[in-house]
């Protein structure tokens, strides 16, 4: 293989890593970068953005629109119309005259604001922020002078975050004191961070501005949004007393950027084609570290119809980051606004979105962990399938569920290619179907299919219950979803911990392994860990059981007890009622059929 | 601790009623939920046993099972809320921590402490609906005003439409009339008018002939400086205008050229009758001496310098039509005379003296007849234009009992942060910033829209200005009832797209039902264990 690199500037530091597997390259590219931190499980709920909700009153209307249309929602987010005229860490007191009595009321039902800080400063001695780095002379130079680019605000100067004591400035700007309105359920958007300079060449800042020591724009371009980004994120660390993660969506990243959050694919359009390259693209970026992303659902510019808007939202269930966004042009397209159809079915992606939550965070503690990103192109499981290699369309979220959720317009069937060979087994998630692996199959849809498929051999776990927000399934209880390969066995992860602060660095967690072979379920320890949660096992379903058992008894503690279950014969589904365990402790399930 | 979890929860003990209804189940459907029977889940597809009802885990698919838990996903629980109004809320929201019934029985677990508020809810919603009633009888009361204004407004007008009716026919029957009598006294006018007019015009071509031949003998005894009463080449090439080409002298061949054939001699006769057309563009008159007084008009061959005053149509022919009887003295503008002489007096050269006496009784007798039609016609438009109000008015949709008629040529400002909003019903809604600036349309009327069961619902601007990068603006404007007409709650929820509140008596429809289920639940007393 022959490739070719030019960098604008220094020279190429090329490393070389050996595999064998794409699990084993994950690993050693983070050692290199860095891993995903853990997000706080708000973070993985939905999303609801729009540049703008213009004021406060619209903020409570799209919270009392969520609540009486009983649709899980965890974050609004304002955009820069909410600030004192694109003074960012101000806000436009005509319209957020009492920003704390609006985040008050988000968080009555679990629910947190993001504001957006923009990294270009207003020109305006009057604006704290822009005055303070002007006396502390820490803006970004050009021709001597401080350097004068055109953003929103106007004339905007551009703080020079590749300085540690300009970081450290900004970081501290993020106290609840000095941002004003903010509060613990306050968390940040950096957008513009390549950054934009509206007037500048390629729309950024001119390659001969001079940062800190010398160096020139051209030398620490990507580091720009990097920075804006790793200081933001520090910022939100530091406010809490260091106690509580962070969450900061960024919009340039680069290597190692994963540290610091969130990014997502930019200003996409709400066009079919759009949707569809939102899976590789999200996939790329998995793939090279960048693990929580994922596109703006329904895309921003341009007005959706209202089956692309709902097909965006299926699909993005399965994708890390979940945001709902559009442009201040767009019309509305809040999923009450569309038709019943459309809202009912968007309803129930976002749940299913919400079910799963469990495995998504235990895969991004995996994440943080090993590097091996949530969203996986097939080839990272199957890495000996070449029908994966290209594939584009269908991707592995964790090791357990393949999604091919429908990105066609007017679709009435989708083709997806069931990964593996004779040994694997999958079942449709709908109906527990059993399809073996190895095939290819052509299913018909209908808008409300969300085609995705779980994995035999592997545990899923899920909380089935349906909440505002994830802040009221803390101590929800817990369903396994149990899909046996043809083997009749399976294994699966669960990670807890209290979903927001740092304590997990301490063993402050349950990292829980389930195991099924030969009819016996059993939970225990992976790590010894202190922490305790409330939860329960609510249900097991075991699919791909052959047949039917006669007896369940669940043993925990000392003591036994038998549980009641249901079997359904076409299926070979297994319910088991109410294990009432605690997720804690260790158990076994054994299941007799005579 | 399951079965711990089921004796705390299932047991509940209405005081008044025979038999325990489940925690979250309305007495509706109480009947369902047989203590000690098994239950059948509402959607039938099967049965359970009563232990397992609100057991906290979804046997029914329909979630009829868990009314008093969450563990349905498509539950609903019922709060009874004693002292306010009974609410049925997703069962999802049961035992998470937010207290969303009033008196705090989703939250029956007590992880959160809620408060019992229906009684201050209870009392706070009699109030409003008390205040609410008197809002609408109040308003209904206006709104019958207004339904009578709209009813007499129409009625009248309608009568207006009967008598006017057979005026405006009478005032067309008279207009048509006059009209065949001025086009009979137009047509003698006019052909009367024609032959003086032609007359004038031949009067005036021989007098520019005669002109132009006096010119032609100006320069003809300029030019014979011998004065043998002929012009030869020799006298022509003594003449410096005559150097074509600007070389200095003045070649034989230059004349030639001018005079187009070669000239040894001209007498006056042919200098005018042949060579004058083609020399006088060229030739130069001598220059008046200044202590003379201004030259005749016969005199100036050259117009350029009066060409601002006199190079306009007033020499054209088509100038008779608007010469009247007597000559027009031209607006001669005073301040292009450099001297301070008052402009010269018309002359006959000018203009076209008066129509003969005949002409002119011809021409009185039309004008009274033009006068006489014209004052007819405008009588007859001034009804007509009456009628066609009255009709479109009479077409125009004033709402069930034409409450909106009092709206009619009103208009409604509303002062948000930014601008002034101007409603005026059945016309246009506006925009304009408050600190001054120019209006913005927001839309002209174009139809009402539905809300709900009522059909006159809001009213739609549309097609106002057009937004950069967006639709042309448009406005929708709610209506509402109140005790007045005012306008409020302005907002944009789309770019360029505006709604606005209206309150006004005319929307207040009916008197507020008394007997309505939203009464506070006071006889249902329940206890729980």
């Amino acid at each position: 293989m022959d490739t070719r690199w030019v960098a604008e500037s220094g020279v190429i530091d090329l490393y070389v890593m050996m595999g064998p597997s794409p699990i084993d390259l994950f690993k050693q590219y983070s050692s290199l970068t860095g891993t995903t931190n853990l997000p706080p499980i708000f973070s993985l709920g939905y999303h609801q953005s729009r540049w703008n909700y213009n004021d406060e009153a619209d903020v409570k209307q799209i919270h009392d629109n969520y609540e009486l249309h009983d649709i899980p929602l965890d974050v609004v987010w304002l955009d820069i119309e909410h600030t004192d005229g694109k003074r960012y860490f101000t806000w436009d007191g005509g319209k957020f005259p009492t920003p704390h009595d609006m985040v008050a009321k988000l968080k009555s039902t679990g629910r947190k604001l993001v504001t957006i800080v923009d990294p270009h400063i207003k020109r305006d001695d009057n604006y704290h922020i822009y005055k303070e780095l002007k006396d502390k002379d820490l803006f970004v130079k050009r021709d001597g002078k401080e350097f004068d680019g055109w953003c929103w605000p106007g004339s905007s100067s551009y703080p020079d975050f590749t300085r540690a004591d300009m970081r450290s400035w900004w970081a501290s700007k993020f106290n609840y004191e000095d941002y004003k309105g903010t509060s613990e359920d306050v968390y940040t958007w950096n957008d513009m961070n390549e950054p934009s300079v509206f007037n500048g060449p390629e729309i950024t800042m001119h390659k001969d501005a001079v940062h800190a020591d010398g160096w020139e724009h051209r030398d620490v371009h990507n580091l720009y949004g990097f920075y804006v980004h790793q200081a933001t994120s520090e910022g939100l660390v530091q406010r809490s007393g260091g106690s509580l993660r962070p969450f900061v969506l960024s919009r340039a990243f680069y290597a190692g950027s994963q540290r610091h959050g969130a990014v997502w694919t930019g200003d996409n359009m709400g066009e079919w084609s759009h949707l569809k390259i939102s899976i590789p693209m999200i996939l790329s970026q998995s793939v090279t570290g960048i693990t929580f992303t994922g596109a703006d659902v329904g895309g921003f510019f341009r007005n959706p119809s209202a089956e692309l808007v709902t097909r965006w939202y299926q699909t993005a269930a399965f994708t890390p980051f979940y945001r709902a966004h559009s442009h201040l042009d767009t019309r509305r397209r809040e999923p009450w606004l569309l038709p019943e159809e459309n809202r009912n079915i968007i309803r129930d992606a976002i749940i299913t979105r919400y079910q799963l939550l469990p495995y998504w965070y235990t895969l991004f503690y995996v994440n943080e962990k090993e590097g091996i990103p949530p969203a996986r192109p097939m080839w990272v499981e199957f890495p000996k399938d070449p029908n994966g290699f290209a594939e584009d369309e269908q991707f592995m979220l964790g090791p357990a569920i393949l999604v091919r959720t429908v990105t066609e317009e007017g679709a009435t069937g989708v083709n997806v290619n069931f990964a593996g060979d004779g040994y694997d087994v999958w079942y449709s998630a709908d109906d527990f179907r059993r399809i073996p692996g190895g095939s290819k199959a052509y299913l018909p849809v209908t808008l409300a299919s969300v085609p995705h498929f779980y994995r035999g051999g592997y545990i899923v776990p899920r909380k089935d219950r349906v909440r505002r927000s994830t802040t009221q399934m803390t101590d929800d209880p817990y369903t396994l979803i149990v899909a046996l390969d043809s083997k009749g066995a399976a294994e699966g992860q669960l990670y807890i911990d209290d979903y927001k602060s740092f304590q997990y660095r301490q063993g402050h967690y349950l990292y829980r392994k389930f195991s099924f072979t030969n009819s016996v379920l059993t939970s225990s320890a992976i790590d010894s860990t202190t922490f305790r949660t409330k939860s329960i096992l609510e249900s097991v379903k075991i699919v791909g059981y052959s047949s039917k058992p006669t007896k369940v008894t669940l043993s925990s503690n000392g003591v036994n007890k038998e549980l009641s279950f249901r079997y359904e014969e076409g299926t070979q589904l297994l319910t088991v009622r109410k294990p009432a365990v605690n997720m804690s402790d260790d158990w076994t399930m054994t299941i007799s059929t005579q | 601790m399951a079965s711990l979890l089921l004796a705390f929860c299932v047991i509940v003990l209405p005081v008044f009623a025979s038999e325990p209804i489940p925690r979250g189940v309305s007495r509706a459907k109480g009947s369902f939920y047989k203590a000690g029977v098994p239950f059948k889940c509402l959607d039938g597809s099967q049965t359970i046993p009563f232990d397992q009802i609100n057991d906290d885990y979804c046997d029914c698919a329909d979630g009829s099972d868990e009314p008093g838990t969450s563990a349905c996903r498509n539950g609903r629980f019922y709060c009874v809320n004693k002292g306010y109004k009974p609410e049925s809320i997703p069962s999802s929201r049961v035992s998470d921590g937010i207290c969303d019934c009033c008196d705090g029985s989703d939250e029956y677990d007590q992880k959160v402490k809620c408060e019992n508020t229906c009684i201050e809810l209870g009392r706070s919603m009699r109030e409003e609906m008390l205040a609410m009633k008197k809002l609408v009888e109040e308003g209904y009361r206006i709104r019958s005003e207004y339904a009578a204004q709209g009813k007499t407004a129409k009625l009248e007008k309608q009568e207006q439409l009967v008598s006017l009716g057979p005026k405006r026919e009478v005032l067309g029957q008279t207009k048509d009339e006059l009209m065949l009598k001025k086009e009979a006294a137009e047509q003698p006018e006019k052909a009367a008018k024609e032959v003086h007019e032609a007359w004038w015009k031949e009067q005036k071509a021989i007098r520019e002939a005669e002109k132009e031949k006096a010119k032609a003998a100006e320069a003809f005894a300029q030019l014979d400086t011998n004065q043998d009463n002929l012009v030869s080449m020799a006298e022509m090439q003594a003449r410096a205008e005559f150097d074509t080409n600007g070389d200095g002298t003045v070649s034989e061949e230059e004349v030639t050229i001018l005079l187009t054939e070669a000239v040894d001699t001209m007498d006056l006769a042919q200098f005018t009758d042949t060579y004058w057309e083609l020399i006088k563009k060229v030739y130069k008159p001598p220059v008046v001496e200044v202590q003379e007084p201004a030259p005749p008009a016969p005199t100036e061959a050259v117009p350029p310098p009066t060409e601002a005053t006199t190079g306009d149509d007033e020499d054209d022919d088509s100038d008779f039509d608007e010469v009247n009887s007597t000559c027009i003295q031209d607006d001669f503008d005073e301040g292009d005379d450099d001297n301070e002489e008052a402009p010269p007096p018309p002359t006959e050269d000018n203009f076209m003296p008066a129509y003969p006496e005949e002409t002119q009784v011809l021409m009185s007798v039309a004008d009274a007849a033009r006068e006489e039609y014209n004052k007819a016609e405008k009588e007859y438009n001034e009804v007509d234009r009456e009628i066609q109000d009255i009709e479109k008015f009479l077409a125009q949709d004033l709402g069930p009992d034409d409450v909106f008629y009092p709206l009619r040529d009103q208009c409604y400002e509303y002062t948000d942060r930014e601008y002034t909003y101007k409603f005026c019903p059945f016309e246009k809604a506006t925009q304009k910033p408050k600190d001054g600036g120019t209006e913005t349309s927001l839309g002209t009327f174009t139809k009402w829209e539905a809300n709900g069961d009522d059909s006159y619902g809001s009213m739609k601007f549309e097609k106002g200005l057009h937004c950069w990068n967006g639709p042309d603006r448009s406005a929708s404007v709610k209506f509402m009832c109140g005790t007045e007409n005012k306008l409020a709650n302005g907002a944009e929820p789309n770019r360029c797209e505006y709604t606005f509140e209206f309150t006004t008596p005319a929307a207040c429809h009916s008197l507020p039902d008394d007997s309505e289920s939203e009464q506070p639940d006071v006889e249902h007393v329940h206890t729980e264990l």
